[in-house]
């Protein structure tokens, strides 16, 4: 803080003149407007070139019979059809892909919050903090690579529950009852880092008059939670659970590296279903179709959550 | 100026990505696959798999005696990590890129056949000979030779010699049956140590369904047949050895492909079904004595397939003579000598097969165990050349693949049985 007040005027002041003589001609408005068309482009033709063409040839795409190689037909929409109405494999895995959902949304954000309290209050919170983002910077193959091998037989878990328990460990990622589950503990703890820095943020600028008010009046432990500090940190909350659902509804690389979707079809995603579909089988036109099934219920249910956040998230201190 | 550099800037950066966009579509002095100089001379683009630099050194060495041999063409070698190589010939396909000289295994042929040209009006007779039959029979595709091959590579059964001596239980000769396999898997069962390790790759399984009771998953005419009642049989026992005998290890996951290979070289199983493509990296890894032995006789003796790789060209090449002059020599004497003499494939040749065996000998040293292991090897796989046959795949092989790697899992751990995950796979690939 008293470095940024001490630069401030400085920054201003010198920076003052060259503005000045640079005035002139056209105008201060026509060269802005330049500056502004250059500043601009790069982002403008970038996302034009990679977001909205590519956006433009799913849809083509998903409206064709378009194998990786061979002759493309239009079809209408028999990709649609297919996947929402033929191949049990699509809905199976918009099953596994809510069943993920369901398990890992509430978890990660209860879990997240209920750490970042704890470790609020801790002399060593920096330290911790560092400690619970270090997976979410860890590459997620890595992650994975390593919980597999916490997870097969005579791995860790195996041999823990073995040594100190005397049970048998199930053989977590062959076995269709625990997959999922095995699949969910390893992603909530790969993803729980990052919603803890957005709630640890949230409580530390929580404003400390309201909450000695609060004090004051009485609210302790569970009540001050849920009537003072909850409602002051609705905006993160909201913000956590949105984006926590938008990338568990895209789950791909924890389930494809930890079970390939397996044992059975247990643990196919929505996301692998349109690998699948465009790489192993070879019909892109589905897979855009699968893609795009996948971008509507994303699509959906975020709406479903903005127009619900109206009756709980407060934006005013 | 500071406005004209703003404006050069923004403009460039358009400019600069505008081009970027329109990369994929090849300018016009160039054909399909390759370019030709004004000084007529031919530059070919080859598309192949290597890990490491080694392997990519010895692939520029078999680029550099296509040139030597024909000045005017040039090899532009590309080249991917097996895992991601598939895809990416795919993709390029899908762009309209194809390289001319492309790298095939016989399993994926029919699903690539659609993009290769076939090569018997461009390869005269004598471009075909001197290589073993079966190598050149396994890059055959409804009756047309669609590559080359390079090397040739049958199924054996690896087996840890130091824990076969301490369980007291006579190593696998040839000629051994799968009754013998069966006790020998269950007596080397123990203390946290299985006899054998179950995987749901299609070579090592169906090897073992195959030689058990001749059971295939592909008709004659190329169409699934995976809930075929010899298959189920087969994999009943198969799953059995796991679920029933206890005396198999049962893959982690269905991302585990490799499993039963792994399992074995750490010490974990006493034996795998694995190519002959690793017997050079499995006698190096291990910390035991390696045995290796034909796959043990059903009734009908010892079965394998035989799988191996090779060159050919695509469809949309725009320069198939000199591509087909590049492949001479990709596949002659000389490129396979020396593909051999650095242990990098059990040549197709026959002439280049002691130039293996040989690097095989030098590199495990010299003492007479390993010399014999080798020895013992190279007969298996001699041994499964001339009873093996070449595996050919459905069109979705790539598919039935990923569902054998789900669904054979079930009934390995015996929550489903062989008939119904057979029965689940047969329906997905056949739809």
């Amino acid at each position: 803080m008293a470095v940024s007040e001490l630069t401030e005027p400085n920054r201003t002041a010198k920076s003052a003149p060259p503005v000045k003589q640079r005035t002139g001609g056209r105008g201060p408005r026509g060269r802005e407007r330049w500056y502004a068309y250059g500043f601009l482009s790069p982002g403008l033709i970038g996302l034009t070139v990679f977001t909205l063409f590519p956006v433009g040839m799913a849809v083509v795409m998903s409206l064709h019979e378009w194998p990786i190689f061979g002759e493309r037909s239009f079809l209408g929409i028999d990709n649609f059809r297919h996947l929402l109405a033929e191949d049990p494999t699509f809905l199976v895995s918009v099953r596994n892909t809510f069943v993920f959902t369901a398990l890992f949304l509430p978890l990660n954000v209860v879990l997240s919050l209920a750490l970042a309290f704890w470790i609020a209050n801790c002399r060593a919170r920096q330290v911790f903090r560092v400690l619970f983002f270090i997976p979410t910077i860890t590459p997620m193959v890595v992650s994975a690579v390593i919980w597999k091998l916490l997870y097969q037989p005579d791995g860790v878990f195996d041999h823990y529950l073995g040594s100190w328990f005397g049970v048998d460990a199930p053989n977590f990622l062959a076995d269709p009852d625990t997959a999922m589950f095995a699949v969910v503990a390893m992603s909530v703890w790969q993803g729980i880092g990052y919603n803890l820095i957005v709630f640890s943020a949230a409580i530390d600028a929580l404003p400390t008059s309201v909450l000695e008010a609060a004090e004051i009046d009485g609210a302790r432990g569970l009540v001050k939670f849920l009537r003072v500090q909850l409602p002051l940190m609705s905006p993160a909350v909201f913000f956590v659970t949105t984006m926590t659902m938008i990338t568990s509804m895209q789950v791909f690389t924890q389930t494809y590296i930890l079970t390939k979707g397996g044992p059975g079809d247990s643990t196919v995603t929505m996301v692998q279903n349109v690998y699948e579909n465009g790489f192993i089988s070879r019909d892109l036109g589905v897979a855009a179709a699968g893609a795009w099934l996948l971008f509507a219920v994303i699509l959906l249910i975020t709406a479903v959550q903005f127009v619900g956040q109206k009756r709980w998230v407060h934006y005013e201190h | 100026m500071r406005l004209r550099a703003a404006q050069r800037v923004s403009i460039g950066t358009a400019a600069a990505l505008v081009a970027l966009a329109g990369c994929g579509g090849s300018s016009s002095g160039e054909g399909a696959g390759g370019s030709k100089s004004s000084d007529g001379s031919v530059t070919l683009t080859w598309q192949m798999w290597a890990s490491g630099a080694d392997e990519e050194k010895q692939l520029k060495q078999l680029a550099a005696l296509v040139h030597k041999k024909h000045p005017n063409i040039r090899i532009d070698l590309n080249t991917a990590p097996f895992k991601d190589y598939f895809t990416k010939l795919q993709t390029q396909a899908a762009g309209g890129e194809q390289p001319c000289l492309v790298s095939m295994q016989s399993l994926r042929l029919p699903g690539f056949a659609e993009l290769m040209e076939p090569l018997d009006a461009h390869v005269k007779k004598a471009g075909t000979e001197g290589f073993e039959p079966a190598a050149t029979e396994a890059l055959q595709y409804e009756g047309k030779t669609y590559a080359l091959p390079m090397d040739l590579a049958a199924m054996v059964v690896y087996y840890n010699k130091d824990a076969f001596a301490k369980a007291g239980v006579p190593e696998p000769k040839a000629g051994w049956k799968v009754a013998d396999f069966e006790k020998a898997a269950k007596s080397l069962t123990g203390q946290g140590k299985k006899g054998f390790g179950l995987s749901f790759s299609d070579l090592h399984s169906l090897t073992m369904a195959l030689t058990y009771n001749g059971a295939r998953p592909v008709t004659k005419d190329g169409k699934p047949q995976l809930d075929d009642p010899r298959m189920v049989e087969a994999y009943d026992w198969y799953a059995g050895l796991a679920t029933k005998a206890k005396s198999a290890s049962v893959p982690a996951s269905s991302s585990d492909g490799g499993w039963a290979e792994t399992q074995f070289v750490n010490g974990n199983t006493a034996m795998a079904v694995d190519g002959t493509w690793n017997l050079g990296s499995h006698i190096g890894e291990a910390k035991f004595k390696v045995g290796v032995a034909p796959i043990p006789a059903g009734p009908d003796g010892s079965k394998t397939y035989v799988a191996n790789s090779g060159f050919g060209m695509s469809k949309s090449c725009a320069y198939k003579d000199e591509a087909a002059k590049a492949l001479a020599v990709l596949t002659g004497p000389e490129a396979q000598q020396s593909l051999a003499e650095q242990g990098r494939v059990f040549p197709a040749r026959t002439d280049a097969q002691p130039a293996y065996e040989k690097f095989l000998t030098e590199q495990n040293g010299s003492d007479p165990e390993s010399a014999e292991t080798v020895e013992l090897g190279m007969k298996a796989v001699m041994d499964g050349l001339a009873g093996g046959e070449p595996f050919v795949g459905t069109e979705n092989w790539d598919q039935v693949n990923t569902l054998f790697s789900q669904y054979l899992l079930e009934a390995y751990t015996g929550s489903k049985s062989a008939k119904e995950s057979l029965t689940t796979i047969q329906q997905k690939s056949a739809g």
